[in-house]
């Protein structure tokens, strides 16, 4: 028996000896992550022979023994291997340092950026996890081409104005779509998302990649994944950071106490100071800003792991900011965690993920003009008036005449700005949950076959606390006021697909079917509770009211809304000898917010890249690494309209004496549709010398049909002002570069330098009217959106001190006439982008983004209340100093008195400011602890950082802060961009 | 697929569609009541009315010194075609207009019961709105061409469906009154004499009086003011015991022929909002009184006293209170209307002019008269309803001049709004001088 066993292995022997020539190759190609890379192509070299792997990574090929294997993929370094005996070749390619061999999320389908014709841009994950914003849409500033940041305020918390080539829209929305792993999430609450837990934001811009959301893709789309596990790799981190942030330069300045004196006795004296009261007021400087400003103290902290084992992996994270603003009482505290589970058995896989989030934001009114807002104070409280009076303690104020009750007010009817800060509250809470589970299943009898299915739910929470003191002049005549109100945004988005990926030879197809179906559900509701006559500040306080105390009664209120979108679409890449790629789109979607007649609506794209220097006739030129072109064109939708319309005939809620009623509120119609937008992209993708040098250049052109649209209609036929209407037409056309480089790569010193510059032109093509004027602005075709619309300011006649204007015909007057208004520019910048470099010698890193947005106006309304002659009891800006007294004067500012047709106007170029700025948006330099030094510890990493926030601006805009608009004007009561320093530190175990 | 689109088949959470709400006898009268909504607003009755009518006819006696545009245009008599406040007005007039018309087209599903006050009702909302537009957006009809100058466009019908039937050019002028004076009328012989705090025969024929004293149909006007009185009276209407009570009230006067009700909880009064000093829950005190008003009255009249001190400046003490009522026809008003047109009638139905006008002089405190003229009568009725909305109107009926402009000037017309303008394609035709 024995002997027969050795005869049959010493047969084995030489049979296989006899086979010794070919091999019979096994072997799976994986990321540095542990994930497979499918489409990897390997070949014998000298040979034509060769395989792809699938969709595991796995790979069977026969080579001769001796051979070498040459084993490529897109995005990765290339890799050879000589193959000897073994059989079981197990892989791992490293990717490729550059921009294209960035991976493209687009929320249904991952790809990378180097096989994917759309336009697109993927945000360094490093400079938005560690930027100290609590909302993290503000990081993205200066990081993608083509997309526009603006913040509205400096609150902590407060989101900024994303656009992602320009403005398509009149009055629906602008804003992209955000998807959080493949769930649509709302964009009003990232003040309760933790972006530490991001791994990775795209940016969707043209129509190949946004087409795939069919009727909300319009205005791009913003693609979020957060960590996962990774195989055999438990990791352990912390994150934690603290710092300091304080109140920019205010370049609007205002007068001291001596200059108002001096220009309140000018004025007549309106206050009637006798000489002694007025020399004693010049010497009180009261500093508003001090009262309401301060040093604020952030920090934040996070700990996370990942890990997990062959068939299971893990990501957890818990966070916690405490952010305060530079206002007193202002700031925000965030806690949030979330936990990522994958797992692998057999055919299938399925995770779940789950975040809570929860914030409480202390606030203040801001950007408006109302007198009660406490950050008008500092611009509109003379500085002879001070807060507190120093004898009682209590807030300085007058007094009613007849009743003696305290009014809250000065002297010149202005609130006490501190008083209206302290005795006030306003905070929210909120509170936000994400839960998205999916399943998939790989059909073990077609390879390359899997179906999936996402589903997730998006719910966002705001509490509102808003109390208003009895001690304010607006809490006054009814004695204090609790507004508490609740509203909730619950949404889910589920998404079933089959996806197949298939290579035959050089082609290799790559494609899914799906159904989707998003609908959110939005419900408010508050109440205000009055006659606060004990001294509690929440419901303890409010006194019922009775018919004899009407004032008291509260008052409630609510409301709701609901919208859903059925789609159905189908997603194609079709790939040809890896130097051809294809993409198709085609969506059919419906939503329940248009008319019956057109509810339904088909978008679809096409798109295509060539690698030309994968071309033979590109091989013997050295310099040149890549060259990509690529081209797409497509259409999309948008479906949020100005008022989540509804196109049915409706009656709405009214209320006379006490009585309920119903009031006509929309003749609907039936007709009412999407918005629809076409995208043409062209652009390539150069890189230079071995991509030290690498550049991407897109032109694109979109246009925006049947705009959402109020038409106005004469009420005098209809009763209506106006219906839901599409109508009009709107096009952004632009160019976007993205340059990276590298002047120095050395072993231990590494420089880069990079940036991207975007032009975007919008213009009307198309409206109903010829002209809508809003107050200071117009829409009128053939200019871009909100485009200013003011008569030109000339100055003033140094005979008779009157203001001079520029008729459209070039000839000076001194008669204003709204006529004689002509268009200016905008406050959308047309330039805009950013630089950045970064600097490295061995483990410290030094790097640096400039930001700027360029050729840009904004109408200083802030800077008219300071400057209108009517205001003067208030307080004024410094330059109504230089105002015209008697003739000869030669200056800029109109004598005070309006007699003789020189009323005071504001439509007027004389507060249209330029409002281009560059900003020193971040600032870091950091030290990676040599990993020699850790290991000893049980640290795998250890980085420590010193960053600043918006260090540097330069601008000429009279304010804290020319970024922040609302609108296209900035208002007044600005909350400051913060400037912040902080210090921080990541360790690794 | 068309199971899964019904899941696209979501209605308004807060509206009814129009088929349900124009489907029932309650739901009608809901709607009847959205029609006083309306009407009440800041833009109508809730103020903006008769804020229009003070400031055009200011002349010198009141100062709008608020920060607010809109009505510093109208009263400096610069106003231009996109001043919001007098688009919304317009706007908000036609809103009334359709709801009523709205009712009127839905009247059949109304209980037989009711149904001849609901379309009384909806006919005088209908009518007094024409007439306030007529009024306000036209030549006066005391300016004679009445068959040639463009009054305001009348629409009877419901909107079903914005169409090329939907834009309606101007009437004119007497074409406009023709209506008002129809729809009045009408009102005034289906409304019961008692209807709450909601109009009733006696303001109808009340707001027809006015309507007649605006045409200079004196003889109508008397009869309309004499049945106003004599319903509103038989119904326990009466004077209020002082001047002072026929203002800042929180129920109706027994005085209120018609009022807009307003309380802490619901309507608006921009009266109280301009007129009044922040003491008092106003704005600044954007309106002021001018001692060019103040030297009419004589010293111990206690309608002058009612003035009062305030945020710098005299203001008027009839819109001191914030969350009153605004009264739209006083009881007062028909015994001034009955007066003088009683006496350019030589006639006394009713009372005699000199009744009529002592009446009101002793409820104010004063004397009464041994013998009445004209001029008696109607500086009676500049004091009594001052600052009440009548200002520009009887100014224009008697052809005075206003801030050195002439009663038919171009410039004492509102501007039919430019977004009106716009949105009618070319149907509707601006005022001269605009």
């Amino acid at each position: 028996m024995r002997k027969s066993v050795l005869v049959l292995l010493l047969v084995l022997v030489l049979i296989n000896s006899l086979f010794a020539q070919i091999l019979e190759i096994k072997g799976r190609i994986l990321d540095s992550k542990g994930n497979a890379i499918i489409g990897a192509s390997i070949h014998e070299k000298n040979s034509t022979r060769g395989t792809t792997t699938d969709e595991n990574g796995n790979f069977l090929f026969q080579a001769h023994r001796g051979t070498t294997l040459i084993i490529t993929s897109v995005g990765f370094e290339r890799k050879e291997i000589n193959v000897a005996s073994e059989t079981n070749i197990d892989l791992v390619l490293q990717q490729e340092e550059s921009a294209l061999s960035e991976v493209i999320v687009t929320g249904y389908t991952t790809v990378q950026k180097s096989r994917y014709s759309g336009a697109s841009a993927s945000v360094p994950i490093t400079k938005i996890r560690t930027q100290p914003m609590a909302s993290f849409d503000q990081a993205l500033q200066g990081n993608a081409a083509g997309v526009s940041v603006i913040a509205t305020s400096g609150q902590p918390g407060a989101q900024g104005i994303i656009r992602i080539r320009g403005n398509g829209s009149i009055s629906g929305n602008n804003s992209p779509l955000y998807i959080l792993d493949g769930i649509q999430i709302s964009a009003g609450d990232f003040a309760s998302m933790n972006q530490g837990d991001f791994e990775s934001v795209d940016i969707l811009k043209d129509a190949v990649a946004t087409s795939m959301y069919g009727s909300r893709g319009a205005n791009g789309v913003i693609v979020i994944t957060t960590r996962r596990g990774s195989v055999n790799q438990i990791q352990l981190n912390y994150d934690g950071q603290v710092g300091f942030s304080v109140l920019p330069k205010d370049r609007l300045v205002m007068m001291n106490s001596q200059q108002k004196i001096e220009y309140e006795l000018r004025r007549g004296n309106p206050y009637n100071w006798s000489d002694a009261v007025a020399d004693s007021l010049q010497n009180i400087n009261f500093n508003w800003r001090e009262a309401l400003f301060r040093t604020g103290v952030t920090q934040q902290h996070q700990i996370s792991a990942s890990g997990g084992g062959q068939n299971s992996t893990f990501y957890a994270s818990l966070s916690y900011m405490d952010q305060d603003g530079i206002v007193k009482k202002t700031g925000l505290k965030r806690y949030t965690g979330r936990i990522n589970v994958d797992n692998t058995i057999k055919n299938f896989r399925f995770g779940l993920s789950l975040q809570g989030g929860f914030s409480k934001l202390n606030n203040t009114p801001e950007g408006g003009t109302f007198l009660n807002m406490p950050l008008n104070a500092i611009r509109w409280s003379n500085p002879y008036d001070t807060d507190f009076n120093p004898t009682t303690g209590d807030y300085n104020q007058t007094l009613n005449p007849t009743t003696g009750v305290p009014t809250g007010q000065f002297r010149s009817g202005q609130p006490n700005g501190a008083l209206e800060l302290f005795e006030n509250e306003r905070d929210i809470l909120q509170a936000k949950g994400i839960a998205i589970s999916y399943l998939e299943y790989h059909l073990p009898f077609v390879q390359g076959l899997k179906i999936r299915t996402n589903w997730g739910i998006d719910y966002s929470q705001n509490e509102s606390n808003f109390f208003i003191s009895p001690k304010t002049s607006a809490g006054i005549a009814r004695v204090g006021a609790l507004t508490r109100g609740l509203s909730r945004n619950f949404r889910y988005t589920g998404t079933t697909s089959i996806n197949y990926q298939k290579t035959l030879g050089s082609h290799d197809f790559q494609g899914g079917l799906f159904t989707e179906v998003v609908k959110n559900n939005f419900r408010t509701f508050s109440f205000t509770g009055y006659g606060f006559t004990s001294d509690f500040k929440n419901e303890a306080g409010i006194t019922p009211g009775s018919a004899t105390n009407q004032n008291f009664i509260p008052t409630v209120g609510g409301n709701g809304t609901q919208n859903s979108i059925l789609s159905y679409f189908a997603i194609l890449n079709y790939t040809l000898n890896e130097k051809y790629f294809i993409d198709f789109v085609v969506r059919r979607d419906g939503s329940s917010t248009f008319g019956a007649n057109n509810r339904f609506a088909n978008f679809g794209s096409v798109g295509i890249r060539w690698k030309a220097s994968q071309e033979i006739f590109f091989n013997n030129i050295n310099a040149l690494s890549d060259l990509d072109f690529r081209a797409s064109i497509g259409t999309t939708g948008n479906r949020v309209s100005p008022l989540e319309d509804y196109p049915i005939p409706y009656f709405g809620p009214a209320s006379y004496a006490g009585t309920s009623g119903l009031v006509p509120a929309s003749p609907g119609n039936l007709d009412y549709s999407w918005e629809k937008n076409r995208t043409i992209n062209i652009g390539f993708d150069y890189g230079l010398f071995l991509r030290r040098i690498f550049a991407s250049i897109d032109l694109y052109d979109r246009t925006t049909k049947d705009l959402f649209f109020s038409l106005p209609v004469d009420p005098a036929g209809s009763g209506f002002t106006s219906i839901p209407g599409n109508y009009g037409g709107m096009r952004n056309r632009g160019i976007e570069v993205a340059l990276t480089t590298e002047p120095v790569r050395t072993k231990d010193f590494r420089w880069t330098l990079g940036g991207n510059i975007t032009y975007n032109r919008n213009t009307i093509t198309d409206l109903q009217e010829d002209t809508v004027i809003t107050s200071t602005t117009v829409l009128a075709k053939g200019f871009p959106l909100n485009s200013y619309y003011l008569v030109d300011f000339a100055g003033v006649n140094t005979d008779n001190g009157n203001a001079l204007y520029r008729t459209r015909t070039g000839a000076l007057t001194e008669t204003y006439n709204p006529g004689e208004r002509v268009i200016w520019g905008t406050a959308d910048a047309p330039w805009f982008g950013g630089f950045n470099t970064s600097i490295s010698y061995k483990g410290f890193d030094l790097s640096a983004q400039l930001n700027f947005f360029l050729g840009r106006v904004l109408f200083n309304n802030e800077r008219n209340n300071v400057i209108n002659p009517q205001y003067y009891t208030d307080n004024m800006a410094v330059e109504m100093m230089r105002e015209w007294q008697k003739p000869g004067d030669i200056t800029d500012v109109p004598r005070a008195t309006s007699a003789g047709g020189n009323a005071y106007q504001f439509n007027t170029t004389r507060l249209l400011e330029d409002a281009s700025y560059w900003r020193l948006r971040n600032v870091t330099l950091a030290y990676n602890v040599n990993q020699n030094l850790l290991s000893g510890a049980g640290i795998r990493s250890a980085r420590f950082y010193v960053q600043g926030q918006n260090w540097w601006t330069w601008t000429r805009f009279q304010s804290f802060d020319p970024e922040l608009t609302q609108g296209s004007a900035h208002t007044g009561a600005q909350y400051p961009a913060l400037i912040q320093t902080t210090v921080g530190v990541s360790i690794g175990f | 697929m068309s199971s899964c689109d019904k899941k696209l088949d979501l209605l308004p959470r807060q509206s009814v569609a129009e088929d349900v709400a124009l489907s029932s006898d309650a739901n009608v009268k809901k709607v009847l009541n959205g029609a006083y909504d309306v009407v009440s607003s800041g833009n109508l009755w809730g103020g903006n009315l008769l804020l229009f009518s003070e400031l055009l006819g200011a002349n010198g006696e009141i100062r709008w010194e608020g920060t607010f545009n809109q009505p510093r245009e109208v009263w400096s008599k610069a106003m231009i075609t996109t001043n919001s406040f007098i688009r919304d007005t317009w706007l908000s007039a036609y809103d009334v207009v359709n709801v009523s018309n709205n009712i009127l087209g839905a009247i059949d599903v109304v209980n037989e019961a009711d149904k001849n006050r609901v379309k009384g009702e909806a006919l005088f909302l209908r009518g007094s709105m024409f007439f306030e537009l007529v009024r306000l957006y036209a030549k006066p009809y005391t300016a004679g061409n009445i068959n040639s100058n463009p009054g305001i466009p009348i629409v009877t019908t419901p909107t079903r469906k914005i169409d090329e039937n939907s834009y309606v050019a101007r009437s004119t002028v007497e074409q406009s009154y023709a209506q008002i004076v129809a729809d009045l009328t009408e009102a005034e012989s289906l409304l019961p004499n008692t209807n709450g705090v909601y109009a009733n025969k006696a303001a109808a024929a009340a707001m027809l009086s006015r309507v007649y004293l605006q045409m200079e149909r004196f003889a109508n006007a008397r009869d309309a003011a004499d049945r106003a009185i004599t319903i509103a009276t038989a119904a326990g209407r009466s004077l209020a015991t002082t001047y002072a009570a026929a203002f800042n009230n929180s129920a109706n006067s027994t005085e209120y022929l018609f009022a807009i009700q307003v309380s802490a909880l619901d309507g608006s009064n921009n009266m109280h909002l301009y007129w009044s000093i922040p003491t008092f829950g106003g704005r600044d005190g954007d309106v002021s009184i001018q001692a060019a008003h103040l030297s009419i009255y004589e010293p111990t009249d206690s309608r002058r006293t009612l003035f009062y001190s305030g945020a710098g400046a005299t203001r008027s003490g009839k819109w001191k209170e914030q969350y009153k009522i605004l009264p739209i026809i006083r009881l007062a008003e028909m015994y001034l209307t009955r007066a003088e047109a009683n006496f350019r009638l030589g006639t006394a139905i009713g009372a005699t002019p000199l009744q009529d006008v002592n009446r009101i002089r002793q409820r104010a405190g004063l004397l009464p008269l041994a013998i009445v003229t004209l001029d008696n009568i109607l500086l009676e009725r500049k004091l009594e309803l001052a600052h009440e909305g009548h200002s520009i109107h009887d100014r224009k009926r008697l052809r005075l001049t206003t801030d050195a402009l002439s009663f038919d000037a171009d410039k004492l017309v509102l501007p039919i709004p430019q977004r009106e303008i716009d949105a009618s394609n070319g149907i509707l035709i601006q005022n001269a001088g605009y």
